[in-house]
């Protein structure tokens, strides 16, 4: 299908507008060009508004207006009377009949207030087959005309403006591409069908259980597990959901890691450094202090050497001789001296008797003093001997303590440099947030995922029990003769069930591998630079990835033209899937698109228009000379938007 | 690709998960034409409890377990 | 004939250079005893004593270990070439403090010549020197003791 004609009576600026988009030649290519309030999105506005009401692209200058025309307004003067706004949509079906939407809002211009009252709203669709017969639709049947056209839910695959294109994918959940799918596959038609058996058979079990009361238990406790296993089924859709999610953001958080320190991670070493830094310089300082103390000990000792070498050898010499310890007895010799007789032979002594005694003894006392002496010097002398001898020992023990924490002090210091140099240039509490928000996602994936796990095994085990207990009901429904039919017609309906939740499964399984294949070949048909693209999936839970051809997710940091050409790609296989032959139109395609990529894409719908209906609203900034020289010769239709003097309408000129 | 309502996809899929059995086969597919024409709430139960009873019949001795 | 001694003595002059020993790594926190004693040994191993001229308690001879004054004891011996002064022990304290007033001097002039931190660092050096002068010696004296 394609829209052949717009016709636009008193809708905003378009006062009385018609968009002729015939095709024309090999290209189903039209180009609607006009500057910024000349009504270019409010085109994208009319055909939503007049297809389901509403108008999704208003910017807020629009919003403050009415919808129906200023200068027509202006015009009524203060005469009580109607004024319609009215939209048609002109469509042209496979089957060489036409499709003609309308729209109308009736508004009554009376008194002296100018606001204009809406009097009542009117759509209908116009279908004429190939053979001239018409058949008017009207409420909920032109709107399902208007859902066979394009569907309401997904129109944005259809009629969209350039800029969500580029934001597409940085919006986008797999939740909501699943939504697409599920919508372009009728996957919803399909649920209708197996929500309304499932209710069925569940009355036809109650039924049964009326019958029979060991058929009523064995029912509920089905019913009952069934309803658990779909809630579970809820529970692991939303976990592989946040899962997905979680993934999406840590490949993100990654992109943009990518070649940045791990700043937190550094950051941390470096605290922790400073730390044993500290540590060790006191343990140095213990050292040092510790080796002084040696140093001072044993260097009284060295330097007094020679005089305890000296004595130690005095000492070792009079003991040979046994003037060590001393062996005459004073005290003998000096009773002699009191007594004045000799205490061995009792004769008296004489004058030089006397003094030669008291000579001996006083070379006695003298030898006997230097011998005492000569005794308590001994020991100590030995100790200071002993100590000496380990001098060499303990210096170098402390010098090679002192030297390894030196040695650990130096590297520490090096590496506190490492990391400087590492950090340098780089906005560290931004990465270290980076690296913080990437960790957070890593648990949440890692909770989903053991979650996961522990819900699918309780999916297992409720499969498992459901089995028992439909085996039992079974039995139960063949033991009872009243329930015979009852039981056919069970049996029918949960056979029907299977089948259509297979069906289910196979489509949506079917349908997301299609539009993956589609996908890939449109893009690398279409890209540009298709060597720098590995491949592009969507994986079971419609998580759209472009994939580097060095193998890493790249869609966050590719170009806002390499986003728009993915979702555009996207879109057509979208398309080309689903069935719905149905014309895009995208308001400001390239406004996001660089210069360079500006050509190269116009090439790309250039051929999408080879197949497809395709409308471009452009700005004159857009329409560049590079572009036109690309679409301009081959388009259809080349239109442009003029607006009024007093900028109360636009009318069309053809190109 | 579409079939004026349905999807051909959901058909042939049908076709294959009903693996032959055509009872069950044609039921689905009127089904499904039923929800297709009448989007949105509608009285579906007594055509679908009325199907369900005439395609029993149908399907019947077969598949008796 | 042993004289009792309660004090030792140094020059007046010389505390001021005892004072000045605080500034060395080495001996913060060394007692008076302690940097006495190793005036002592530098005055000793470079053979210099000088005399008191005027005398001021230093520190009481009841801190002194038998270990310290079995030091003073060998150096008055050796001084004296003589065990015979070991008996007079204020003749042994008199060399003691001569060899301190000497030393103390010598010390002070030598921390004063090194830049900060180079004084043990030198001292080690030379001590390392001397120690291999009396390595034999230091074995020969130490048969029939533990060596290490």
């Amino acid at each position: 299908m394609r829209i052949e004609k717009l016709v636009l009576r008193n809708y905003r600026q378009l006062r009385d507008v018609q968009l002729a988009l015939d095709r024309q030649g090999p290209n189903d290519l039209h180009i609607v060009i006009g500057r910024n309030g000349t009504g270019k999105t409010n085109i994208l506005n009319a055909i939503n508004w007049c297809l389901y009401g509403d108008e999704p692209h208003l910017s807020k200058h629009s919003e403050q207006l009415p919808r129906l025309n200023l200068g027509c307004i202006e015009d009524a003067g203060h005469g009580g009377h109607d004024l319609q706004v009215a939209v048609e949509v002109w469509v042209k079906t496979e089957d060489g009949g036409t499709l003609i939407f309308e729209r109308t809002e009736t508004y009554r211009i009376g008194g002296d207030d100018k606001e204009p009252l809406r009097q009542d709203t009117h759509f209908e669709a116009r279908v004429t087959d190939d053979k001239g017969n018409t058949k008017i639709l009207v409420d909920d049947e032109a709107s399902y005309c208007a859902e066979r056209f394009v569907p309401q839910s997904i129109r944005e695959f259809f009629f969209f403006d350039g800029e969500r294109l580029d934001r597409y994918f940085k919006e986008a959940t797999s939740q909501h591409i699943r939504h697409a799918v599920f919508e372009l596959s009728q996957i919803h038609v399909l649920q209708s069908v197996e929500a309304n058996l499932d209710t069925v058979l569940k009355d036809l079990r109650k039924d049964a259980g009326k019958a029979n009361p060991a058929i009523e238990e064995v029912g509920d406790a089905l019913e009952a597990t069934e309803a658990k296993l779909a809630e579970l089924d809820r529970q692991i859709e939303m976990c592989a959901q946040q899962k997905s999610l979680a993934e999406d953001k840590i490949a993100e958080y990654q992109e943009q890691l990518r070649g940045a320190p791990d700043a937190g991670a550094l950051e941390e070493e470096r605290r922790s450094l400073d730390t044993r830094n500290k540590e060790k310089r006191k343990r140095l300082e213990e050292s040092v202090r510790e080796k002084h103390e040696l140093l001072f000990d044993h260097a009284i000792r060295i330097q007094v050497w020679d005089a305890i070498a000296e004595s130690l050898s005095t000492i070792d010499e009079k003991r040979q001789k046994n003037e060590i310890p001393p062996t005459v007895d004073t005290a003998l010799l000096e009773a002699v001296l009191q007594d004045g007789s000799c205490s061995v032979c009792g004769r008296a002594l004489d004058e030089s008797s006397v003094k030669h005694v008291g000579a001996v003894l006083d070379e006695i006392r003298l030898t006997s003093d230097i011998a005492k002496q000569l005794l308590n010097m001994e020991n100590p002398l030995r100790r200071h001997a002993e100590k000496l001898g380990r001098f060499r020992g303990e210096m170098t023990k402390a010098a090679r303590e002192i030297g390894d924490y030196e040695a650990d002090l130096a590297a520490m210091e090096r590496r506190k440099r490492e990391i400087d140099a590492a950090l340098d240039g780089y906005d560290v509490l931004r990465i270290a947030e980076w690296h913080k928000e990437r960790s957070k996602f890593e648990e949440t994936r890692d909770t989903n995922q053991k979650q996961l796990g522990a819900l699918e095994a309780r999916r297992q085990i409720l499969t498992r029990e459901l089995g028992e207990l439909q085996n039992r009901l079974d039995e139960q429904l063949k033991k009872e003769a009243k329930v015979a039919e009852l039981r056919a017609q069970i049996s029918f309906c949960a056979r029907a069930l299977e089948t259509i939740r297979g069906t289910k499964q196979a489509i949506m399984r079917d349908t997301r591998e299609e539009i993956e294949s589609e996908t890939r070949r449109l893009f690398f048909a279409l890209a540009w630079k298709s060597a720098t693209f590995g491949d592009v999936r969507i994986d079971e839970n419609f998580n759209i990835s472009l994939i580097h051809s060095m193998g890493y997710e790249c869609l966050g940091t590719a170009s806002a033209a390499e986003r728009e050409l993915l979702a555009l790609s996207f879109t057509l296989a979208l398309h080309r899937v689903s069935g719905f032959d149905s014309p895009i139109l995208i308001d400001t395609p390239v406004a996001r698109v660089s210069d360079s990529h500006r050509v190269s894409f116009g090439q790309v719908l250039l051929q999408v228009s080879a197949e497809k209906q395709t409308v471009l609203l452009l700005t004159p900034a857009e329409h560049s000379d590079d572009l036109a020289q690309v679409v301009d010769a081959r388009s259809s239709n080349r239109l442009a938007l003029k607006l009024s003097a007093d900028e109360r309408e636009v009318r069309v000129e053809v190109l | 690709m579409t079939d004026g309502r349905i999807n051909k996809r959901i058909l042939s899929a049908l076709k294959h998960q009903s693996q032959d059995d055509e009872v069950i086969h044609q039921f689905l597919v009127d089904l499904i034409y039923d929800e297709v024409e009448h989007p949105g709430h509608w009285r579906w139960k007594g055509s679908y409890t009325a199907k369900v009873r005439d395609c029993t019949a149908k399907w019947g001795g077969a598949h008796e377990d | 004939m042993t004289v009792a001694i309660d004090r030792l003595f140094v020059d007046e002059n010389d505390r001021e250079l005892y004072d000045r020993l605080e500034t060395t790594d080495m001996f913060a926190g060394k007692t008076r005893k302690e940097q006495f004693l190793f005036s002592l040994a530098v005055g000793f191993s470079r053979g210099i004593k000088r005399p008191i001229q005027k005398r001021e308690g230093f520190f009481l001879a009841k801190d002194m270990t038998l270990d310290d004054e079995a030091l003073f004891s060998a150096v008055a011996a050796s001084d004296a070439d003589s065990v015979e002064v070991l008996p007079d022990r204020a003749k042994v304290f008199r060399i003691a403090e001569e060899y301190a007033h000497a030393g103390i001097r010598i010390l002070v002039d030598e921390i004063d010549s090194t830049q900060y931190g180079t004084f043990e660092k030198n001292l080690e050096k030379q001590l390392h020197d001397m120690y291999d002068r009396i390595g034999v010696a230091t074995k020969r004296e130490q048969s029939g003791s533990t060596p290490n």
